[in-house]
C-alpha cells in the first residue's frame, strides 16, 4: 500500500482528495499549514508527496528546497494555481518531479501520481490489450475478438492511451496534452477529441454488447473491462 | 541632476534666458558705442593739436631766432606749448634747451620730455594735471633749417571727459533699468503665452475614470498649445473608449461566469430537494446532477484559461519566441487538427497554400489566431458546405485567408466581432451541449494573437454569403 502526503491548506480540496485516493487504496495524510507537512514529511515515510505552492506560512517551494537540502528523495508533486511558465520552471528546479494547475481533472493526478509511482521501471510491454481486445505496439495491429480493426494514426495513438489507462478515467485535457501534444490550454480541442473516441467507439464497439468506451459526462472517458 | 534653475516653472526659466541674452547683447552694443564715441572725441582733440604743432613749425621757421614771437599768434590762450631746440651739429648729449613755454606752462606741470616725444610718430597721450586738469599731449620733432626742435603741445580734454562719464553714467542706468523693464515685459508676455497650459493643466486635473467624457477646450487648434491640446484630447478619447471596453469586458466577464455557477448552485439545491425520491432513483438523479455540474465546471475552466490568457496577453506578460516559420506547414497542421470536425459535417477543405510563404512569428501564438479561425469557419458553416483556406504572399505581406459560405456578418457587427464576448446571436451561445459553443474570445484571442506578430485580422463579408478572416503579416 502506497503512503500518500498531501499538503493543501484548502480543506475542501485536500478532503476530495484523501476520499478520492483512499478509494484508489493509497493510504493518505494530509497537512494544512507548510510546517505541519514539513514536519510529517521530515519525519515519516511517504511514496509520493502532492505539495501546493500557495501555503500559508511557508510556501511549497521553500519546503520542497528544505527538504530535497535534507536528502529527501520522495518523489514530489507540485500543485499549482498560477499556470505560468516561471513557476513551472522554478518548481521544477526546486527538485519538484512533475506539476499539475488547478483546477485539475482527478483523473488527471491520479494518471500523474502513477507514472511518479512508477518511475525507474522501464516498460517492455508491446501487446496492450484489454478484454477481447488487442494492440500490438510493434506491428501495429488491433484486433477485437480476432478481428482485425483499420484504425488511423491518431486513433491508434487514441487508443494506445486508453489501454495504458485503461479501467481509469481519462480526461479531455490529458488527451489533448499527451495524444496530441496541445501545450496552449486555452485551445478549443474538445470537440476534435470528441470526434475522434465516437469514431474509435465506432470501430471497435459497434458489434458488440460488452461496449468497451465509456463516456462520463463531465470528466471524460474511460476503456473498461466492466460494463457500467 | 537637474539644477536649481530647471525647478522653477517655465515662465521664470524663460524670462531668464530671455534677460541673460538681452542683457549680454545690451552690454556688447554699450561697450561699442562708448568705445566709438570715445575715439571720435580724441581724434578731434588730436587733429587739433596736429594743426597747433604745424603753425607752430610755421611760426618758428618764420622767426628762427625770435621763440616769444609765437606769443603773438592767436592761439596762445588756448592752448599749452613748450617748445626745446638743438643746434645742429651740437654733441648728442648736449641738453636741449627750452626755448618757450606757455605762462600756464611756467612750472612745467607736464614734466620733462618724456617716451612721448623719442619716436618719430608718437600718439598723443592723456595726462592728469595736479590741478585736476584732464589734457591731451602731442609731441613731435621736427628740424627746421637744422635746427631740431621738440614741439609739444597740450590741450584740454576736460569736456570730452566729462561727456564720456555722462555717457558712462547714462550707460549705467539706463541699462539695468531697461533690463528690468525687459524682464517684466517679458515675464508677463511668457506668463500670457503659457496661460492657457495652466488652463489645460487645470482642466485636466478634474478629469478622472469617472469624467472622462470632457475635453479640453481649444483656442486655436493650429499653434503650438492648440495642437498639443488636441493631442491631449484625443489621448483622453482614446482611454474613455478603453475604459468603456474595460468597463463592458467586466461586466461581461461577469455575466459569463455567472451563468454556469447559475447553473452549478441551481442544480445542487434543486438535487437536495429531491430527498423523497426512492433510493435507486434518487442515486441515478444525483449522476446526472453531478455530471452536469462537472460540465459546468469544465466551461467554467475553460473560460478561466480563456481570459488568463488575454489578460496576460494585456499585460504583456507574454514571453515570445519568434522564427521563420512555413505558414502553409502551420496552416496544414492545424488543419489536421481540425479536419475531423469539418468531416463530421460533411464540409470539404479547398486548400491553396504557398509553400514557400515564410513570416517570422510565434508559432504557439499565432497557431492559436489560425485554429480560433477554422474552428468558427466550421462551426458556423452549413453542413456539406465548402472552405477555402489559402496562403499567399507578395512582396507587401503575406496572407492566411479563411473564406467559408457561412451566414456571413452584417455590417453592424463587423466591427465588433473581435470584441470580448461579442456575439451576434446572443441566443446561440449557451444551448449546445458542449461550452464550445464557444467562449466568446476566440475572435479576441485571434486579433491578439495576430497584432502580437505585428500582424492584423481583415474581415470581409456579406451577410448571407459568407466571410472571409484573413491573418495579414508583414514582409520581413
Amino acid at each position: 500500500m502506497m503512503r500518500i502526503l498531501i499538503v493543501e491548506d484548502e480543506y475542501k480540496v485536500a478532503k476530495a482528495l484523501k476520499e478520492g485516493l483512499t478509494a484508489e487504496h493509497f493510504i493518505v495524510t494530509i497537512a494544512q499549514t507548510g510546517e505541519d507537512g514539513f514536519f510529517h514529511a521530515n519525519a515519516e515515510r511517504f511514496d509520493l508527496v502532492i505539495l501546493d505552492i500557495m501555503l500559508p506560512g511557508r510556501d511549497g517551494l521553500e519546503i520542497l528546497r528544505t527538504l530535497r537540502k535534507k536528502g529527501h528523495q520522495t518523489p514530489v508533486l507540485l500543485l499549482t494555481a498560477r499556470d505560468s511558465i516561471e513557476d513551472r520552471v522554478i518548481g521544477l528546479d526546486s527538485g519538484a518531479d512533475d506539476y499539475l494547475i488547478k483546477p485539475f481533472a482527478f483523473p488527471e493526478l491520479l494518471a500523474r501520481m502513477r507514472a511518479l509511482l512508477k518511475r525507474g521501471r522501464v516498460e517492455t510491454q508491446t501487446k496492450l490489450g484489454i478484454f477481447d481486445l488487442e494492440m500490438d505496439l510493434l506491428t501495429r495491429k488491433v484486433k477485437r475478438a480476432g478481428k482485425l480493426l483499420d484504425l488511423t494514426l491518431r486513433e491508434f495513438e487514441l487508443l494506445e492511451y486508453l489501454l495504458k489507462n485503461k479501467n481509469q478515467l481519462v480526461s479531455r485535457e490529458m488527451l489533448a496534452r499527451d495524444v496530441w501534444k496541445e501545450t496552449a490550454r486555452a485551445t478549443p480541442l474538445d470537440n476534435v477529441i470528441d470526434v475522434h473516441i465516437a469514431r474509435l467507439r465506432k470501430k471497435i464497439d459497434p458489434d458488440f454488447d460488452h461496449k468497451l468506451i465509456q463516456t462520463i459526462r463531465g470528466v471524460g472517458f474511460m476503456l473498461g473491462d466492466q460494463e457500467k | 541632476m537637474i539644477g536649481p534653475l530647471w525647478r522653477v516653472n517655465v515662465r521664470t526659466r524663460l524670462t531668464f534666458w530671455y534677460i541673460t541674452v538681452l542683457a549680454l547683447i545690451l552690454f556688447v552694443y554699450s561697450a561699442a558705442v562708448y568705445v566709438l564715441l570715445r575715439n571720435y572725441l580724441f581724434s578731434e582733440i588730436d587733429r587739433k593739436l596736429r594743426e597747433d604743432i604745424e603753425l607752430t613749425e610755421e611760426v618758428l621757421s618764420e622767426n628762427p631766432d625770435n621763440p616769444h614771437a609765437l606769443e603773438d599768434t592767436k592761439i596762445r590762450d588756448r592752448w599749452l606749448l613748450e617748445v626745446w631746440s638743438k643746434k645742429k651739429g651740437a654733441k648728442e648729449s648736449h641738453k636741449e634747451k627750452k626755448i618757450f613755454a606757455s605762462p600756464s606752462l611756467e612750472s612745467s606741470p607736464l614734466g620733462i620730455v618724456g617716451a612721448e616725444c623719442l619716436g618719430k610718430r608718437n600718439p598723443p597721450t592723456t595726462k592728469k594735471l595736479p590741478d585736476g586738469l584732464h589734457i591731451r599731449i602731442a609731441c613731435r620733432t621736427s628740424r627746421i633749417d637744422g635746427v631740431i626742435y621738440t614741439i609739444r603741445a597740450a590741450r584740454s580734454a576736460d569736456r570730452v571727459h566729462e561727456e564720456l562719464e555722462q555717457v558712462l553714467l547714462m550707460l549705467a542706468l539706463g541699462l539695468p533699468a531697461a533690463l528690468l523693464l525687459s524682464a517684466f515685459g517679458g515675464y508677463m508676455l511668457a506668463r500670457r503665452a503659457l496661460l492657457p497650459v495652466s488652463r489645460m493643466t487645470e482642466q485636466a486635473q478634474s478629469m478622472s475614470a469617472e469624467r472622462l467624457g470632457a475635453r479640453l477646450v481649444i483656442e486655436n487648434p493650429n499653434d503650438e498649445l492648440g495642437k498639443l491640446g488636441t493631442t491631449f484630447n484625443q489621448t483622453f478619447e482614446r482611454l474613455e473608449r478603453s475604459f468603456e471596453q474595460m468597463r463592458r469586458f467586466s461586466a461581461d466577464a461577469s455575466h459569463e461566469l455567472r451563468t454556469p455557477l447559475t447553473a452549478i448552485r441551481t442544480m445542487g439545491e434543486v438535487a437536495l430537494r429531491k430527498g423523497h425520491l426512492p433510493e435507486k432513483n434518487l442515486i441515478e438523479h444525483y449522476r446526472e446532477v453531478l455530471s452536469s455540474v462537472l460540465e459546468e465546471a469544465d466551461r467554467l475552466r475553460h473560460l478561466v484559461d480563456s481570459l488568463l490568457t488575454l489578460s496576460r496577453a494585456d499585460a504583456g506578460q507574454l514571453k515570445l519566441t519568434f522564427k521563420n516559420e512555413n505558414l502553409s506547414e502551420l496552416v496544414k497542421e492545424v488543419i489536421q487538427h481540425l479536419e475531423v470536425l469539418a468531416e463530421e459535417k460533411g464540409q470539404t477543405f479547398r486548400l491553396d497554400l504557398d509553400p514557400t510563404a515564410l513570416a517570422l512569428i510565434d508559432r504557439t501564438v499565432l497557431r492559436q489566431a489560425v485554429i480560433n479561425l477554422i474552428d468558427n469557419a466550421i462551426k458556423y458553416s452549413a453542413k456539406g458546405t465548402e472552405i477555402t483556406v489559402r496562403v499567399v504572399q507578395s512582396s507587401l505581406e503575406k496572407r492566411i485567408e479563411v473564406i467559408d459560405h457561412g451566414p456571413g456578418i452584417s455590417d453592424e457587427h463587423k466591427g465588433k466581432v473581435f470584441d470580448r464576448f461579442y456575439r451576434i446571436d446572443k441566443a446561440r451561445t449557451h444551448d449546445q451541449r458542449t461550452y464550445q459553443g464557444g467562449t466568446g474570445l476566440g475572435l479576441s484571442i485571434a486579433r491578439w494573437a495576430a497584432e502580437v506578430n505585428h500582424g492584423k485580422i481583415e474581415l470581409q463579408s456579406e451577410a448571407g454569403r459568407g466571410s472571409m478572416f484573413s491573418v495579414v503579416l508583414p514582409y520581413h
